[in-house]
């Protein structure tokens, strides 16, 4: 009986996860938009709400009590005991570490794309505040981190605790990532990340993209273990989205050609040190369920 | 904490506001489907957006007293601190419901801006629009500084003469405000067009990046200290309540 709850309790939640993200991008960009247009914006901040509003319908429709704090909770506090406010800076600084380290590795395969003013220029700032604006735009990303929180408190506050009771937290990471990924594939199929026109549309930027998923899906799993707080996996969330490094702004793809234009290649090296922050955050994470399995017995 | 949280919630009519605000959204909504079909709207769009923004900066300053108004009933606050509740809990329970408000507030019109811009295609009313997400992380945090002067009066001092020395200070500033406007330079003010500030924004983006950077750091910094002070005061404290 308890097997055939969760298993509608995952099925409702993902189908108001999904539904309103899948018809809203395909409705949109079906009646002749671009993903360039503005409305773009709107869509991508709207759907990234949707996962918070299945948790609270589902809960609606499944008689599934949904609290904020504590024990089985959607781990919406906050705290600072047991040297959490060290997991809190890796939360909102290692997605700018990443990122950075994504963009000097691209720049060391193509040092002809080293571009010291464009950028500078373009923004019509002094070269002097570069340095200003990793710091600019991971406090933006914070205080700009409602769709984060929006997308968190589906994926991590309620998801990933019930396929890891489910499953254990290894093929939960898998599983989770996939279930994250594909949620994404209507908007990435119309150019979110990869654009239109690369080498084998929309597949390669699909598989591309669930393997990012999953390995990200692993550092926020990570995070929340860690802090106990999904809030701080929002704040890591919206910073690896809106995070900008200095790299970025020494970085002109203009001067790209063949192979490396693809945008593909550019995210799987440029997100390259995510994916090791990833892998390593899964192995962790095997290793604390061994750990509190051995606690447990 | 979820107690006290929730008490605040109902306390401040929470319901009832997001209410309002859902309703304000669905106008915004209506506007900019409008808009599409008469391009005369899109003034009133542009205009509107970050005027209904404004308002919802000022429910947050009316948030501040209205947070502390229900506990000043008769002994409701001395009720309320005879329940199993630390006084650090009181008070940071009110800090938090306050920086949650904020939060929602700066990301509801973050979202109003982006529903608008689906609609405003002429470029004096995109930057208008644009305002509120360039304005929000200026604007949010001086609301968190007041609360951070405010709340240790309300505390401390208890509602009725918190809200008087608070009420002193911003009429003394009025004060002075009308005294520079009828003896002051405002030659600033009569000669001021939109396109030259908005030009001004442009030209001085360094320093647009170097306050958006550091002033909520700041304000954190402060929201947290007047916590931290108040509390170490209010545990110290005899209860001292003006009613």
């Amino acid at each position: 009986m308890n097997k055939k709850k969760d298993l509608t309790v995952m099925l409702v939640f993902l189908f108001f996860a999904f539904a309103p993200l899948w018809i809203a991008a395909f409705a949109y960009y079906g009646s002749g938009h671009v993903y360039e247009d503005s409305g773009t914006q709107l869509l991508c901040s709207a759907a990234m709400l949707c996962p918070t509003v299945s948790v609270f319908i589902t809960g609606a429709i499944c008689k599934e009590k949904i609290d904020f704090v504590g024990e089985n909770s959607l781990k919406l506090g906050i705290y600072f005991k047991d040297k959490k406010w060290i997991w809190m800076l890796v939360a909102i600084f290692l997605p700018w570490v990443y990122k950075e380290l994504g963009g000097w590795l691209f720049l060391a395969f193509n040092p002809e794309c080293f571009d010291a003013v464009s950028f500078s220029q373009e923004l019509g700032m002094d070269a002097s505040l570069i340095a200003v604006m990793p710091l600019y735009s991971v406090v933006n990303a914070v205080v700009f981190s409602i769709g984060g929180l929006g997308e968190e408190i589906g994926w991590r506050g309620f998801m990933m605790p019930r396929l890891e009771k489910k499953m254990g937290i290894g093929p939960a990471i898998l599983v989770g990532g996939i279930i994250w990924g594909v949620w994404h594939y209507p908007i990435n199929y119309y150019g979110h990340n990869f654009g239109t026109g690369y080498w084998g549309e929309p597949w390669l930027g699909f598989l591309i993209f669930t393997i990012f998923t999953i390995t990200d899906n692993a550092l926020l799993t990570l995070v929340v273990k860690k802090t106990n707080s999904v809030l701080l996996a929002a704040f890591m969330h919206a910073v690896g989205n809106g995070a900008i490094g200095i790299s970025a702004m020494f970085l002109n793809p203009q001067n790209l050609t063949g192979f490396w234009a693809e945008s593909t290649v550019q995210f799987v090296i440029m997100m390259g040190p995510s994916l090791v922050f990833g892998i390593i955050a899964y192995i962790w994470l095997i290793k604390l369920e061994k750990k509190e399995r051995v606690a447990e017995s | 904490m979820r107690s006290l949280l929730y008490k605040d919630y109902v306390a401040t009519n929470g319901p009832w506001v997001i209410g309002g605000f859902g309703l304000l959204t669905a106008f915004i909504c209506v506007f900019t489907v409008w808009s599409t079909v008469n391009s005369d709207i899109e003034v009133l769009l542009g205009l509107w957006t970050p005027m209904v923004f404004i308002g919802g900066c000022a429910y947050l300053l009316a948030l501040m007293s209205q947070l502390f108004q229900t506990d000043s009933g008769k002994n409701c606050r001395d009720y309320l601190l005879t329940m199993p509740v630390d006084k650090k809990e009181y008070l940071l329970s009110k800090y938090i419901y306050y920086l949650v408000a904020n939060y929602l507030v700066l990301s509801w019109g973050i979202f109003l801006s982006m529903i608008a811009a689906t609609a405003v295609k002429t470029e004096g009313m995109m930057m208008l629009v644009s305002t509120i997400q360039l304005m929000g992380p200026i604007v949010i945090p001086v609301m968190l500084i007041m609360a951070a002067i405010t709340f240790p009066l309300y505390i401390l001092y208890g509602k009725k003469k918190g809200d008087m020395i608070f009420s002193g200070f911003s009429i003394t500033l009025t004060i002075l405000l009308f005294i520079w406007l009828l003896f002051g330079d405002v030659s600033g003010l009569t000669n001021m067009d939109f396109e030259g500030n908005m030009k001004w924004v442009d030209e001085h983006m360094s320093l647009i990046i170097l306050l958006t950077t550091i002033f909520p750091i700041v304000t954190g910094v402060i929201y947290y200290l007047s916590y931290r002070i108040t509390a170490g005061i209010f545990v110290r404290k005899e209860r001292d309540i003006d009613e």
